[in-house]
C-alpha cells in the first residue's frame, strides 16, 4: 500500500491535473459570481425596503464648484443628498450640503446627464488634455466623452466626412485652420454661444482670433494650439565683446538681433567660420554656420513666406495679397517675390551642408544640440525648452549658452520697416453643425477653453496634464503669474512672442490650401536645389495656382478668399 | 447533398471574404477613378467624368516626370541589387557554415521600411557614417547625399538596396543549392573552370529564379513610398518624386481622390502589360 505523502494530507498543497485545476477554478468563479449576484439583489432589496435610513447626526457644509457652459452665474443652493449606501427611495435627508455652483440654468448640476459626445482629435500628446479632462467633463456635465484619435494626415478626411454625415459622427472636431474653407458648411458658428457664455473671446490674441478662428466675419472655432514662429539667435555669441567689436568694424553697425533680412545676411556671413578659426574668443572645434532654414521639400514654403511677406509688403506698401482679390491672379511671382526667393537662396550659402534635407529635427539638432548655427527661425519649441536643451558653442572655452529670440526680421523701404509674423495654420476646435447635442458640445468647448484649463494645457507638463504640445494663444496665458513663477525662464520668451504677435499675417486658408502651398513648396525646393532659377520656378508655381483655382472654381475660390480677409485689420 | 454542393458551400466563406476584401475595394476604386471625386468640392455627389482623370494624367507634367523617376529608381535598383544579391548568394553557396550567416544577412529585409528610411538619414547625413568612411579614403568634402538633387535618388536607391538585396540573395541561394551537383561535378571532370561553370551551368539554370526574384523586386520598387517619404519627401524639387509618392500627395494632401485612383490604375495597367511581356520574355510560368 502506497504511503500518503504530506501533500496528500494537506489539500492546499495537493497536486492537481491542469484540467482539474481549470475545472475547479471555473467552479469557484461561477460560485463567486452567483454569490455576488445573490448578495447584490439581496442588498438592493434590503437597501430599498428594509434598511433603515442613516441617522442625521450633523449638518456638513461642503463647498464645491460646478461649472456649466451656458452662463457663469454663481449661486448657492441647498441640496439634499442621500446617505452613502442608502438607496434613492430613502426620503429623509442624511446630510445637508451647501453647494456653490456656476450653473447653466438654475438647478442644473449635471445639465447633460446621459449625453454622449465624440471628439475627433490629433493623436498622441495633442490628445493628452482630452483624456485628462474626460473625467472632469463627466463629473461637471454628466457628458460621456469618447475621444477618437487620428494622425494629422487623416484628420482632414476623417474630420470632413465625420462632420458631413447626419447626424455627425463627431460632435467636436480638431482641425487645421487651413481647412476652414472646406469645413465651414458643416461647422456651427459660435457667435451666439459666445455671446451667452464667453470663455474669453477677447482674451485670445487678435492674430489667432481673426486669422484662425474667424471666417467670413463669424466665429467658427477656438484656438487649441497657438504656434508662433520666432527668430532665434545665439545670445552668448551676439553678446561677446570681441565679436561685437569685429562686427561693427566690418559692417559699420552694432551687432544685435536683426531687424531686416539684409542684416541677417550680414550676420550670417560674419559668423560662418571653419573649424580652427576663432569664435567667441576661442578656437572652433567644428565648422560653424551663420544661418539655417528648414529647407527640406514639404514645409520649406514656410521659410519662403518669412521673406515673401515683408518683401511683398514693401512692394505693395502694406499688407500683401496672395491673389489679386478681383481676378484671383496669383501674386507669388511678382518682382519682389522673385527677389525674396533669390535672397533665400543666397543666404543658404552660410548654412550647414545638407540644409536642403533639414526638417524639424535636423534644424533643432544643428542649432540646439550641435550648436553650429548662429541664427534660425522655428516654432516656439526652442523657446520653451532652451533651458535644458541648448548646448554650449563648439569652441574650446565656450561661454554659458544663452538663447536670444525676437520677431522674424522684415524689409526696410523708404525708412519704413515691414515686419510680420505669419500665423501658422494650426489646430483649432470646432463643433459640428450636424451634432445632435450642440449645446453639450459647446459646454465641453467652453470647459476646455476656460482660462484656467487653457493655461493648464499650454503650460503642460503639469500635474494635471503630462503633455499637450499646445502653445499659448491668449493674454491670460502670456501674462500668467503662475506660469512665470513656476517656469521663470519662460517669461522673456513669452514677452518676445507677444511682441511678434503684434503684427500677424494669415497663411492661406482657402479650399485647396495645401495644394497651393505644396505647389509653392515645390517651386522653392526646385529653386534652392538649382533645378530652376527663381523666376522660372515661381512662374511655374503661379501657373499651377491658376490651374488649381480653375479646377476648384474661380468664382468660388474668390468668394472664399474674400471670406478669409473678412476681418478688421486693426491690431 | 451532392459533392458539387458541398464543394461550393465550403468555398463560400472564402469567396465572401475575397469579394468583401478584394473585389469590392477594387470596383469602388474604379468608380472613384471615373468621377471628379475631390473632397474639397462642396457636393454630396461627385460627378461622373468617364476617363477624364486618365486623360488628365497624360497632360500632367509632374505625373509624367514621376514615371520617369520611377523607371530610373527601378533601373538603378536592379543594376545594384542583382549583382550584389547574386554575388553574395554564390559566396554563401560555397560556405559550409552559411546557416550562421544567413540570419544576419536577412536582418535588413526584416526591418520596417520606415526604420530603414531613418537609418538612411543617419548613415547618409553630411556628418554621418558614410561621409566619415569616405573622408578616411581622402574625400574631404561632405557629400550632401539626400539633400542634393544630383545624389538624392541614388541615396534612396542605396537605402532600398541595403534593405532588399538580401531578398535576392536568399532566393538565388535557394536556386543555386537546388542545382543538381552532378552537373557541376561533370563539368569539373571535363576541365571547366569555376568561371566557366558559373557562366555555362549555374547562370542558365538560375534564369527562371532570377526572373522571379527580379519581378518581385521591380514590383516592390514600383511601389516604393516609405523610404522616399522619410529620406527626401520627393525632393529636392522633384528629384525623387516617384509615382507612388506623387499619388500620395494627390490623394492625401490635395484630396483629389478621383485623380489619385486613376494614377493608381494607370500603374496597374502599366504593370500588367510589363509583367505579361516579362514573363513571356523569360519564359516564366
Amino acid at each position: 500500500m502506497k504511503a500518503r505523502s504530506s501533500e496528500d494530507e494537506n489539500p492546499l498543497r495537493k497536486k492537481m491535473s491542469r484540467r482539474k485545476a481549470l475545472s475547479t477554478a471555473g467552479k469557484v468563479a461561477v460560485g463567486v459570481v452567483v454569490a455576488g449576484v445573490v448578495a447584490g439583489v439581496g442588498g438592493y432589496y434590503a437597501g430599498s425596503a428594509a434598511a433603515a435610513p442613516k441617522t442625521i447626526k450633523e449638518t456638513v457644509t461642503e463647498t464645491k464648484t460646478v461649472t456649466a457652459a451656458a452662463t457663469t452665474v454663481r449661486e448657492t443652493v441647498t441640496e439634499t443628498v442621500t446617505a452613502p449606501g442608502a438607496a434613492t427611495t430613502v426620503t429623509a435627508p442624511a446630510k445637508t450640503v451647501t453647494v456653490t455652483k456656476t450653473v447653466a440654468a438654475p438647478g442644473a448640476a449635471r445639465p447633460y446627464e446621459g449625453v454622449k459626445l465624440t471628439v475627433l482629435c490629433h493623436t498622441g500628446v495633442q490628445a493628452g488634455p482630452w483624456h485628462a479632462y474626460k473625467e472632469d467633463i463627466k463629473n461637471l456635465f454628466g457628458i460621456d466623452l469618447e475621444v477618437v484619435e487620428a494622425p494629422p494626415e487623416e484628420l482632414y478626411s476623417k474630420g470632413l466626412l465625420g462632420i458631413k454625415s447626419k447626424p455627425a459622427d463627431y460632435d467636436l472636431v480638431q482641425f487645421n485652420s487651413a481647412w476652414i474653407g472646406d469645413f465651414e458648411p458643416y461647422l456651427l458658428p459660435l457667435d451666439d454661444y459666445v455671446e451667452k457664455a464667453d470663455p474669453g473671446w477677447g482674451d485670445v490674441l487678435p492674430g489667432f482670433r481673426l486669422f484662425r478662428n474667424m471666417w467670413a466675419g463669424k466665429i467658427y472655432s477656438w484656438t487649441l494650439d497657438g504656434d508662433t514662429f520666432m527668430f532665434y539667435y545665439r545670445k552668448d555669441l551676439f553678446d561677446h565683446p570681441d565679436e561685437k567689436e569685429e562686427f561693427k568694424k566690418r559692417y559699420g553697425y552694432e551687432l544685435g538681433p536683426p531687424k531686416t533680412w539684409d542684416q541677417v545676411r550680414d550676420i550670417a556671413e560674419f559668423f560662418t567660420r571653419k573649424a580652427g578659426d576663432t569664435l567667441a574668443g576661442s578656437k572652433l572645434k567644428k565648422d560653424f554656420f551663420g544661418y539655417a532654414d528648414q529647407a527640406k521639400r514639404g514645409r520649406v514654403y514656410y521659410w519662403y513666406f518669412f521673406r515673401w511677406i515683408p518683401y511683398r509688403a514693401a512692394e505693395e506698401g502694406g499688407i500683401p495679397h496672395y491673389f489679386d482679390p478681383d481676378t484671383m491672379k496669383p501674386l507669388i511671382n511678382t518682382p519682389a517675390s522673385v527677389e525674396a526667393l533669390e535672397a533665400m537662396k543666397d543666404i543658404l550659402q552660410f548654412s550647414p551642408p545638407g540644409v536642403l534635407g533639414f526638417e524639424w529635427t535636423e534644424l533643432f539638432t544643428a542649432a540646439m544640440s550641435d550648436s553650429v548655427v548662429a541664427m534660425w527661425i522655428h516654432w516656439p519649441d526652442e523657446g520653451d525648452r532652451f533651458q535644458d536643451k541648448l548646448k554650449p558653442l563648439p569652441v574650446e572655452n565656450p561661454p554659458t549658452p544663452e538663447l536670444g529670440f525676437c520677431p522674424i526680421p522684415g524689409v526696410e523701404k523708404d525708412g519704413k520697416l515691414y515686419r510680420y509674423t505669419p500665423i501658422d495654420t494650426c489646430w483649432e476646435l470646432g463643433i459640428a453643425k450636424n451634432s445632435e447635442n450642440p449645446d453639450a458640445a459647446y459646454a465641453v468647448l467652453y470647459f476646455l477653453m476656460r482660462p484656467d484649463n487653457a493655461l493648464e494645457r499650454v503650460m503642460a507638463p503639469t500635474a494635471k496634464i503630462p503633455s499637450s504640445n499646445h502653445d499659448p494663444y491668449a493674454y491670460s496665458q502670456f501674462y500668467s503669474p503662475r506660469w512665470r513663477a513656476e517656469k521663470p525662464w519662460v517669461g522673456p520668451f513669452l514677452d518676445a512672442e507677444l511682441e511678434a504677435l503684434k503684427s500677424p499675417y494669415p497663411l492661406l486658408r482657402i479650399p485647396g490650401g495645401f495644394e497651393y502651398l505644396d505647389a509653392l513648396d515645390l517651386a522653392v525646393s526646385e529653386c534652392l536645389s538649382g533645378a530652376k532659377d527663381a523666376k522660372t520656378a515661381l512662374d511655374d508655381a503661379a501657373k499651377k495656382w491658376d490651374e488649381i483655382t480653375d479646377k476648384l472654381g474661380r468664382d468660388r475660390q474668390k468668394e472664399f478668399y474674400h471670406k478669409m480677409w473678412m476681418v478688421p485689420l486693426v491690431f | 447533398m451532392n459533392e458539387r454542393r458541398v464543394a461550393y458551400s465550403l468555398m463560400l466563406p472564402a469567396l465572401m471574404v475575397l469579394i468583401l476584401a478584394v473585389i469590392f475595394p477594387l470596383l469602388f476604386s474604379i468608380n472613384v477613378a471615373l468621377r471628379k471625386y475631390d473632397l474639397r468640392l462642396p457636393t454630396e455627389e461627385y460627378p461622373f467624368i468617364g476617363l477624364g482623370n486618365f486623360v488628365r494624367a497624360f497632360y500632367d507634367s509632374y505625373f509624367l516626370h514621376s514615371l520617369l523617376i520611377t523607371v530610373e529608381f527601378i533601373a538603378l535598383g536592379v543594376a545594384l541589387q542583382l549583382p550584389l544579391g547574386l554575388g553574395v548568394a554564390v559566396l554563401l553557396s560555397k560556405l559550409s557554415w552559411r546557416r550562421y550567416v544567413i540570419p544576419a544577412i536577412a536582418i535588413p529585409a526584416l526591418t520596417p521600411p520606415i526604420v530603414a528610411g531613418y537609418m538612411g538619414i543617419i548613415l547618409f547625413h553630411p556628418d554621418g557614417v558614410v561621409n566619415y568612411f569616405l573622408s578616411l579614403l581622402g574625400v574631404s568634402s561632405k557629400i550632401p547625399w539626400y539633400s542634393s538633387p544630383n545624389t538624392a535618388l541614388i541615396t534612396c536607391v542605396l537605402v532600398d538596396t541595403w534593405q532588399w538585396y538580401p531578398f535576392i540573395t536568399l532566393v538565388l541561394l535557394a536556386g543555386i543549392l537546388s542545382i543538381p551537383p552532378e552537373y557541376v561535378e561533370a563539368a569539373r571532370i571535363d576541365g571547366a573552370s569555376e568561371a566557366g561553370i558559373f557562366r555555362h551551368i549555374t547562370l542558365p539554370l538560375l534564369k527562371g529564379v532570377i526572373a522571379v526574384a527580379l519581378i518581385f523586386r521591380m514590383l516592390e520598387m514600383l511601389r516604393v513610398f516609405d523610404v522616399i517619404y522619410i529620406v527626401t519627401y520627393g525632393g529636392p524639387g522633384t528629384a525623387t518624386q516617384v509615382t507612388n509618392f506623387y499619388s500620395y500627395l494627390v490623394g492625401f494632401h490635395y484630396w483629389d481622390l478621383g485623380y489619385a485612383s486613376a494614377i493608381g490604375w494607370i500603374l496597374v495597367i502599366i504593370l500588367s502589360v510589363f509583367v505579361t511581356y516579362y514573363m513571356k520574355a523569360f519564359r516564366v510560368s
